[in-house]
Order: structure tokens, then sequence, then C-alpha cells
């Protein structure tokens, strides 16, 4: 008798929580019932990484608009910050939205076990540019919601002001004008590295497409044994880098740097180059409209062997659907009305996904200059996860994180004592242990 | 309405069990499960997210231990480690100044305890902003006619990590200062009369009483310091990100789970944090109990 009124005590609590979750479950269906005439709502849920639109309200104009097209999907927008590293816990549930942002750490072997598949990738690439990243044995999973042109943001002003009427095109160049530049005016940074941020210096790394001039460079290097020696294209990109830092062309205290102030800093020509993706741009000039003209976007200031200079352009963010999820159906609607009826790529400084979309204006100077817009090819079968694996291995973190630009940046400004091919030697030595041990596998 | 009778012993279990259930139930689920996960993650390959990692035995425990790279990062926690003996002098000198007569204890008390109520992320953004160039350290210096003591408190190397040391020291005095504190009041206070009436100094109260009452407390604080500055993360994680020269076991391991997506190889670092931090609280365990025989 008293044992049984412990567990009627636990069985009590037992019921009364499932009665509550219950009651949370029950309301989602009650849903559909409310709105009567025009058929069934459908509650979608898209998590994304865009918190600024979701503070500035252009994501709930954007819902408006498509709910004019789709009325009966009601849309649940979710942003996050750290999409990146929040996404990975998530998707360790079946929680994780109807529609969402891909994140970039999957694999392309575990895409089916996630995603829905979206159709054949040969289909759809005649609509579509970008579909190699998120492809997987010819099935697409993911469509960018924007191509990114990777470069320099520049501010123009700045460089005018220096007597300097041309963007630079060769590394020498390059570092001769920003040079001018600290000469003239003192109160300039030339080039601001954002090396405090975490994730701006990636970007160097994705300029190697533009400044190889070569589809396949990124291929290339994950089965080269020593991709950082000079004269190949890592080589050339940190040495602008640490050439930039050794000469204190850059900001003073790079440790204490601030991203957010950095915009807004370019923005009033404080500041006359970051590198950067184009996605930049607009962002820079909605700081300060009068001087929007001034900002513009150049390709990394280097010539390929056959005299031109490209300009790599690769994929943001893919869109793809959760394969848990019930509403797969609406979820693609908001997809391709993401995709091909939205100005979302253009208002963020990319280019469509669609192909012969608008170019962005941030895109169109450096296209009348003569740069051409490179696209890396895809990766050949059996090779799609070959790069990120050797570069996981080798923790070199191209293209994924700072600490070994932060390194090359150390080392010039006189913080440690490194040497600059004694860096290199050692990037080419992890680089080629890991590229051994995927190899013999 | 029928009356439920128990026995007092009855009722005393299910006010135990009941008591306990919530908190063991959160520690069970909170600790010990993913603890026991950790484990399991750290004998595989796996990269956090894939559902089905290979198993890898004690491979990632060979890479981690035969790496030297892996290690040289404890380096690090030597500043933290001296930084803690000047955090214990502070606290050991407020604790015996407020155990005497002083007015406004309890305001004193409350102003060098509040730094610890406050979250190391808000602690990282205070310092962040106090140490930036230009920043509130920087202004108070000219202000104080000594602009050419201002440096890159946090960009040079040679300085950065005793920036913040310091800051780990402001943070963590309170908690060391309110331990000592209730150490020195346990003390009978009938021995300081009779050793004032014995004409003893405030000096010789300090070494002759107060020092050998609390001896274990002060070998108890070293070994939490010691922990403590084996695995310091959140304020340099804020504050540089573990960027020029201030990288820790602990940031290292965040980065080898999260950026290079070795999570197996984490939770292998992450066990042997773990059980080198045991190893010290057993010493302290083992030291301690010596000293209360001898």
């Amino acid at each position: 008798m008293k044992k049984r009124s412990i567990f009627a005590l636990a069985s009590l609590t037992v019921v009364t929580s499932m009665l509550l979750s219950a009651c949370g479950n029950s309301s989602a269906p009650k849903n559909p019932e409310t709105p009567g005439a025009e058929g069934e709502v459908e509650t979608i849920t898209f998590i994304n990484h865009k918190t600024d639109w979701e503070t500035n309200g252009k994501w709930d104009e954007y819902m408006a608009e498509f709910n004019k097209v789709h009325p009966n999907i009601k849309v649940e927008i979710q942003t996050i910050t750290d999409y990146a590293g929040q996404m990975k816990t998530r998707m360790n549930t079946k929680e994780y939205g109807d529609l969402l942002m891909l994140p970039a750490d999957i694999s392309p072997q575990d895409y089916a076990l996630f995603f829905e598949p979206l159709g054949q990738k040969e289909e759809l690439s005649e609509k579509y540019m970008g579909l190699n990243d998120r492809s997987f044995e010819g099935v697409q999973y993911g469509i960018p919601t924007q191509l990114n042109a990777t470069g320099m943001v520049v501010n123009m002003k700045v460089f005018q002001n220096a007597g300097i009427n041309e963007f630079p095109k060769t590394p020498e160049e390059f570092v001769k004008a920003l040079e001018t530049i600290k000469e003239k005016n003192p109160d300039v940074i030339p080039l601001y590295t954002n090396y405090a941020a975490g994730w701006t210096l990636s970007n160097w790394d994705f300029v190697r497409t533009g400044v190889s001039g070569d589809p396949d460079v990124t291929t290339k290097m994950a089965q080269d044994e020593a991709p950082f020696e000079k004269g190949d294209t890592m080589h050339t990109i940190y040495d602008v880098l640490f050439q930039v830092a050794e000469k204190g062309l850059i900001e003073a205290d790079p440790t204490t740097s601030d991203w957010e102030q950095s915009k807004v800093d370019m923005a009033n020509g404080k500041i006359g180059v970051m590198v950067l993706g184009s996605w930049a741009v607009p962002q820079v000039q909605a700081i300060v409209p009068e001087n929007a003209d001034d900002i513009t976007f150049q390709t990394f200031p280097v010539t390929a062997a056959d005299g031109k200079q490209y300009m790599g352009v690769g994929g943001d963010y893919n869109l793809a659907i959760n394969v848990n999820s019930e509403h797969k159906e609406a979820a693609r609607k908001l997809l391709d009305w993401l995709i091909d009826e939205s100005a979302y790529a253009v208002e963020n400084g990319g280019l469509p996904a669609l192909k012969g979309g608008e170019y962005p204006p941030a895109l169109k100077a450096s296209q009348d200059a003569g740069v051409i817009l490179l696209e890396e090819n895809p990766a050949p079968a059996g090779k799609e996860s070959l790069f990120s694996d050797v570069n996981n291995e080798a923790e070199l973190g191209v293209g994924s994180t700072d600490l070994e630009k932060q390194r090359i940046i150390d080392a010039a400004v006189g913080n440690s004592n490194e040497k600059f091919e004694d860096i290199m030697n050692e990037y080419n030595t992890r680089w080629a242990d890991a590229v051994k041990k995927f190899s013999s596998n | 309405m029928k009356k439920y009778r128990i026995s007092k012993k009855t009722e005393k279990r299910i006010l135990i069990f009941l008591f306990t259930f919530i908190p063991v139930s959160l520690l069970v689920l909170f600790s010990y499960y993913p603890l026991v996960r950790m484990f399991q993650y750290s004998l595989t390959n796996w990269n956090g997210i894939t559902p089905n990692p290979d198993f890898v035995g004690l491979e990632n425990y060979k890479t981690v231990m035969t790496n030297p790279n892996y290690f040289t990062v404890f380096k690090t926690s030597l500043y933290y480690f001296i930084a803690t003996f000047f955090q214990l002098g502070i606290a050991l000198l407020f604790a015996t100044l407020l155990s005497f007569k002083v007015k406004f204890k309890n305001l004193w008390k409350g102003v060098l305890f509040f730094p610890y109520l406050l979250n190391g992320v808000a602690i990282g953004f205070i310092f962040l902003y106090f140490y930036k160039g230009g920043g509130t350290l920087d202004s108070v210096l000219s202000f104080l006619g000594l602009d050419h003591m201002i440096q890159l408190w946090l960009g040079d190397r040679s300085i950065n990590n005793i920036s913040l040391a310091f800051t780990s020291v402001w943070r963590y005095t309170g908690f060391n200062f309110l331990i000592f504190l209730g150490a020195i009041q346990s003390v009978s206070p009938e021995i300081y009369e009779a050793a004032q009436i014995d004409g003893a100094s405030r000096w010789d109260e300090f070494k002759y009483i107060i020092v050998p009452s609390i001896k274990n407390i002060i070998f108890l604080n070293i070994i939490l310091g010691i922990s403590g500055s084996l695995s310091v993360f959140d304020i340099p994680y804020i504050m540089t990100g573990g960027s020029n020269g201030t990288m820790t076991f602990v940031i290292q391991t965040i980065n080898t789970a999260f950026k290079y997506n070795k999570t197996g190889l984490a939770s292998a670092m992450a066990v042997i944090l773990l059980i080198i931090v045991v190893v010290v609280t057993l010493i302290q365990r083992y030291a301690v109990r010596e000293r209360k025989e001898g």
C-alpha cells in the first residue's frame, strides 16, 4: 500500500508530463482547420543564417510576396547566428526545419541521409549554375541561393585620393599601391584583415580559383604533395598577405579588429581594401548610401599565366529540403520561388543561380574591365570529398578556419620569429602527409 | 476525505527520493550520460554528423599522445598557473583585512565577490574593450600622462597572455576571497582575544593564528588553481579566439571538433584532460589526508 503510493505519485507525474507534451503536439494539426474556404494551410519552417534580414524585416516582406503566389503555405522563419555550428548539432535529430541552408560541413556521401533529392543534376544544370558543390553520383541535393565572386571589396575613392586610378593587376603593383596610400594618407588603413572575426581570412583561400585561372585548382591541390611551393597559387596568395602585414599596411592591432566596425570604416573611406566575397558589397554600400558608388568589387590582383584576369565564382549556401520533412512539396515550392522568382541573389550581391539572370551591379564593373568569371569544375567521381578530407587531416583549414592565416600575420608583424618560407615548408609537409594518407586508402 | 497514514521512516524515504530525483536525473542526463557517450565517440573517427562512424580503437589516443603539438599549448596554462598565486595573495589579503573590524564590511564583501557573479562571456567583452587600442586602459594611461606605457595589450605576443591571465585573476579573486573569509571566520574569536591580551600585533595574529588554521584551505585553493589553469577556456576564447599564442588545450579541443570536424579525436582530447584533472585532484586528496594524519 505504502509502496503503491510512491508508484501512484510517480505514475501521476509521468501521466501529467505526457498530457502536457500531448497538448503541445495537438496544437500543430489544429492549425489547418482555422482558415476554411481556400483549403488547408500548411506551416513549414525555413531555417537560415540571414539574421540581418530577420531584424530589418526583409524576411517578412519576402514571405508576404511568397504568400501572394502560394497563400496556403505559411512559412515560419528561424534565423541562427552561429548557423554552421548549431545546425551540426540539430542535424543529429530529425528536427532541422523543412527547408534549410545546407551546412558546409556535410560530406557528399551523407547527403542522401539528410536531404531530399531535388532531381538529376544533368537535367537541373540546363536551368541552374553552381550545382557542383551539392550533388552526389548525379543526384542533386541542394541549389545555391546565389553565386558569389571572391575577390576584394575596394573603396576606389581611397585609391584615387592617392593618385591611383586603375586597380592594380599584379601583387607587386598591389603592394606598391597600398604603400602609396599609406604615405599619402597615414590615417587610412590600406588593407583591413579582420583577423579577429575568425572566418574572414578564409576568403584569402577562396580566391585561389581566380588567381590560378584553373577550374580544376581544388581537385589538383587535393592530390598535390607540395601545393605551397614558390610559384604555386597558394604560395602567391599567402605571400601577398605576409607582405602587406610585414610592411605595416594592415590595421595596427589585428587581434582586436572588429567586423561590424570595418564595414563602417570602409564605407567612410578609412579602409582601402578587404578580401571578401561579392555579397559584402551591398552591406558596405548600405551604410553610407552617398558613397555607394565608391565601393567596387575587384579581382585578386594577379594575372594568370595566359595574361588574363579571372575571378572565381562559387555557390553560396545551398537550399535543401529535410528528408524527414512532412511538407516536402510545400518546401519545394518555397525553394523554387526563392531561386526562380525572388530577388534574393541580386539583393545579396551575388549572381542568381538561374541561368540568364541579372548580374548584380557590383560585378558589372569588373566584368567591364575584362575579368572573366570562372566556375570550378566538379571533383571527379569518387573524389568528391577528397579535398575536405585532406584539408581536415592536415588541419590547415584552407577555406574553413583562420588559425593558419593568423599565424602568417603573426609572423609578419613580428609577434613570432617564424620565417614565411619555413611556414610554407611546414604546410607542404603537413599537406603531403594528409595526401599520402588518403591516396593509400 | 480519507487520511493516508505513512510511517516516519517511509515519509523520510519518499522525501529523500523526491528531493533528489530531479537533481540526480539532471546530473545523469547532462553529466554522466554525455561522459559515457564522449568516451564512445573517442573510440571512433566520427566527424560530428555522419550517422555511421568507424570504430578505430585507441587510434585517437595514440595520435594525441604522440604528437607534441597537442601538448605544447599547456605552456599557456603556465601563465594562468602563476597568476593563481597573485590571485590567492590578493584574496587572502582582503579576507584577512575584512575579518578584522572594518567599516562597511558587507559592502566591501559585495564589491570583491561581484566579478565572480558575472558571466564569463560578459567579462570577455568588458576586457576586450578595456584592452583595445584606444580603449579604457589606454585612455586612463594617457589621462595620467603615461602615454609611453601604452602597448598592444592583446596584440603583442610578449604580454597578451599576461593581459588575459589578469582578467582571470580579476574574475576569480572574489571566489577565493569568499572561501578564505569563511575559513578565517570559523576560527574561534576567543583565540584572537587571548592573543591580544598577550600583546600580539595584527601581523602576529595573521602569522600565528590565521595561516596555520586555514592551511588546508590554502592548499585546496592552489589545487583548484592548477586544475583551473589546465582547462582555461572562455576568457581567451572570447577575447582572442586562441590566436597569437594564446591557444589553450580546451580551445584546441573545440577547434578539432568543430573546425576540423574530428569529433572522435576531440573526444579523446577531452578524456585525456579529464584524466589529468582527476589525477591532480587525487593528489590533492591524498596530500590533504596526509597532513591531517601527520
